[in-house]
């Protein structure tokens, strides 16, 4: 094989170019899954939360927090107020 | 080059996904072109290119630009698809190598079939020595990083490499000898 001909061949084959609605087809593709992300962006967060010890005793912890709040105000009110 | 691949990471990451579009047009020539030549199969090729994008996509916070190179990363990932695809479609003839004709007479052959005659010897090499000559010689990429690609040895690669040449060679040096 004489190193011109098989040089000229591999220039042909580095110019070969892909269909031109290539590029927009994987943006859209890439669009969908984007918004699809979006979408299903909280039950992931959940999965997550389901899958790890430590993030489910923080959302525990935090749900407790919150919870005892009105609790928490009402004592602390409670002293200010004679029976 | 414009913008460095691991600051568009980095942007893509941070929400402009539109930013993947430069990516896109950087490297989907090279990824469709290896893709066809593993595949043998324009529409395969297509297909297998946007599923290469979209995986990188899904699994960009995965990249380490520490690693490797982002088009090194993408040649994985095509590489990877086309012999999972290879092996779906069609598990016998992953170590098949397709047939080349008889090389036509002296007076049919032009350097336009002479290049066909090239491009069907490339398609009947064995997967592993296709992939590595393609990276090689069409997209030109260091052997290191063919290495990484197809997670083998450098040595392995050189190996490749050389018994793929060997075999364009040997199947078409007769009919070049012959016209020049």
């Amino acid at each position: 094989m004489t190193d011109d001909f098989y040089n000229r061949w591999l220039a042909q084959r580095r110019q070969e170019l892909p269909p031109s609605t290539l590029p927009d087809e994987i943006m859209k593709r890439v669009g969908e899954l984007e918004q699809h992300r979006q979408a299903t962006r909280w039950l992931r967060l959940i999965q997550r939360v389901e899958h790890s010890r430590v993030s489910r005793w923080a959302v525990c912890g935090g749900a407790l927090v919150v919870g005892s709040l009105p609790f928490l105000f009402l004592a602390y009110v409670a002293r200010f107020v004679n029976f | 080059m414009g913008v460095e691949d691991r600051e568009l990471v980095r942007r893509v990451l941070a929400g402009h996904t539109d930013d993947f579009r430069v990516f896109v047009d950087r490297y989907q020539p090279s990824i469709y072109r290896f893709t066809r030549a593993l595949l043998r199969n324009r529409e395969d090729a297509y297909d297998v290119t946007q599923e290469v994008f979209l995986a990188a996509f899904a699994n960009l916070s995965s990249y380490a630009s520490s690693r490797a190179a982002f088009s090194t990363w993408l040649f994985t990932i095509a590489h990877n698809r086309c012999i999972n695809l290879l092996k779906r479609q069609r598990p016998a003839l992953l170590d098949e190598r397709a047939e080349v004709e008889d090389v036509a007479p002296r007076d049919a052959l032009d350097n336009e079939e002479l290049a066909q005659q090239l491009d069907r010897a490339l398609d009947a090499l064995p997967l592993e020595q296709r992939s590595a000559f393609v990276l090689a010689e069409i997209e030109e990429l260091p052997y290191s990083e063919i290495a990484r690609i197809e997670r083998t040895t450098v040595g392995t690669v050189k190996s490749r490499i050389h018994r793929a040449k060997q075999r364009l060679r040997s199947l078409l040096e007769p009919v070049v000898k012959e016209l020049t």
